[in-house]
């Protein structure tokens, strides 16, 4: 069983990167459609657990086919990329039937204007932003603010707060971690250990 | 197939989380060579750790924005001189933790008492550079007087009165403090420019941040973060931020080319930025010249330029009395007709 591969919906390729170009190319054009590929995925895939774990496989997809050549238009790509490892998964599993994997075209995922989405975000960052701390623990939002807004060390943290120094490692990493998560997924549940 | 899909979730969270502990170390040092060797090696091993690694630091960075979401909050209630009674509780925490580190920071840095201090200071006209050990260069513009703390760290400023522009090299662990009367500026990694004329005092951030703290006794702290545009007045009582264009900030750094640069300024306030840099005065005697509007560069030391421009475009009479400048309407004139009577 071949799976299928995902180059060939390339239309045009562009230029070839270097790995810190490649990065920034990512950030810049691939998790602002996080939300939307998160979204897509939980639509069309039965596991919600699983969610997770595909986002990441076909990040790694594109990611490595972006190394060979930057795919063009990006948009749909994503979404070509995402729904070919849903059909592959599907198979391999033979669990969920391949129908259950939705259409690109019937969700209203045209390939529109990239610029304008990233404007939407940003204007949209600020309101998101509050929402996402709203749902973290107060520890982790306690963390966050004290080094974003007041700049203070690790040492500072701790003192102000009672804790020890790994206990602020502890948290600041788990903080943004959990960042990423609420940034771009709005069901993702925040996976807290016990402190 | 369940058991092998719980390990994969897993999985993922588990590489998630390796590139939130490298993120921590990496925004909270101690970071080394060898630690960025590390992780490049760890980036190495496999895309989904690099990818990881892009998604966490994208969300950190994203997170900048809560220094504006805080700072516009902050500055909404401090000018309605009112607590934050938003419904919203984590705003309510923020301020909490906002004050807590502020309270922190009176313990950290000590105000004024037991530390001695190098005295600088400016004459009308003058204008000297500083360079202080850590690499941060603070200029002192007319009639300033500064006191710096002694010692090898001079991390600790008081602008007794005056303007002064500060280049701050940053230290997370030993914050730059500048006090000001009842208030202190704690640099995040920053330049500014602080004037202090005995009723207010203004700071206006040029680069990076910096954190403003309200230091009145009897008064609760209050703190508010600057970032670049915003420009700060605050009195006994009082603080209102604004924000404004690069280009308007940097209008306010002009002095350290010995110029003032005037943008629909009113010629009373022109003569009064004038006379902080000449003993020689200029008075605007009426109140219709004094409201006139100018645009222009002119050098601080030039009154006969400030004089040539109030009777060539304005038309004004200009008079001098010993070594100062006097400008009214000319006698029997009015140049600008009043519509109600």
């Amino acid at each position: 069983m071949t799976d299928i591969e995902d180059t060939h919906s390339v239309k045009s390729g562009g230029q070839k990167l270097t790995r810190e170009e490649l990065n920034a190319w990512f950030i810049r054009e691939i998790i602002p459609l996080e939300t939307a590929l998160t979204r897509y995925l939980r639509r069309s895939w039965r596991a919600q657990d699983e969610i997770k774990d595909l986002r990441q496989d076909i990040y790694v997809r594109i990611y490595e086919a972006a190394k060979v050549k930057v795919p063009h238009p990006v948009k749909a790509f994503v979404f070509t990329t995402a729904r070919n490892h849903l059909i592959n998964q599907a198979r391999r599993s033979l669990v969920v039937g391949i129908e259950s994997v939705a259409d690109i075209e019937s969700l209203g995922i045209a390939d529109e204007e990239p610029e304008l989405e990233r404007q939407i975000i940003a204007r949209e960052d600020l309101r998101r932003l509050q929402t996402v701390l709203d749902r973290l623990p107060p520890r982790w939002r306690d963390v966050i603010v004290m080094r974003k807004v007041n700049g203070l060390s690790r040492s500072e943290i701790a003192a102000r707060l009672g804790i020890t120094e790994p206990t602020v490692s502890w948290h600041l990493g788990r903080a943004m971690t959990a960042l990423a998560g609420l940034f771009h997924d709005e069901r993702a549940q925040i996976e807290q250990a016990n402190e | 197939m369940s058991n092998e899909a719980e390990r994969a979730v897993s999985a993922a969270q588990g590489i998630e989380e390796q590139a939130g502990r490298w993120l921590e170390s990496q925004e909270l040092g101690p970071w080394s060579s060898q630690d960025q060797q590390n992780l490049n090696a760890w980036l190495e091993e496999s895309t989904a750790h690099t990818i990881a690694y892009l998604r966490v630091s994208a969300a950190w960075q994203r997170a900048d924005r809560l220094q504006a979401l805080l700072s516009t909050s902050s500055a909404r209630s401090s000018s309605k001189q009112v607590p934050d009674t938003s419904k919203n509780p984590w705003k309510v925490r923020l301020g909490v933790a906002v004050l807590v580190c502020a309270l922190g920071a009176i313990a950290v840095a000590l105000y004024p008492g037991p530390t001695e201090y190098q005295v600088f200071a400016t004459t009308v006209g003058g204008r000297e550079t500083l360079k202080l050990n850590d690499g941060s260069k603070i200029e002192l513009n007319t009639d300033t007087v500064l006191r710096l703390a002694k010692g090898t760290e001079q991390r600790e400023v008081v602008l007794e009165k005056g303007e002064a522009y500060f280049e701050v090299h940053h230290n997370a662990s030993h914050p730059f403090v500048v006090h000001l009367t009842g208030h202190r500026v704690v640099d995040l990694g920053t330049k500014f420019v602080i004037r202090e004329d005995g009723r207010k005092i203004q700071v206006s951030l040029v680069e990076g941040r910096a954190r403003l703290e309200t230091t009145d006794s009897g008064k609760p702290d209050r703190a508010v973060i600057l970032i670049p545009g915003d420009v700060a007045v605050a009195s006994r009582g009082s603080l209102f931020i604004s924000h404004r264009e690069r280009v308007a900030v940097a209008r306010a750094l002009s002095w350290r080319q010995g110029l003032l640069v005037l943008s629909r300024t009113s010629l009373g306030d022109a003569a009064r930025e004038m006379n902080r840099y000449n003993h020689e005065k200029i008075f605007i005697e009426d109140s219709q010249a004094s409201q006139l509007t100018v645009t222009g560069t002119l050098a601080v030391s030039d009154l006969g330029e400030f004089a040539r421009i109030a009777r060539k475009y304005f038309g004004l009479a200009v008079e001098r009395r010993g070594a100062d400048i006097f400008i009214r309407q000319p006698r029997g004139s009015h140049a600008v007709p009043s519509n109600h009577s």
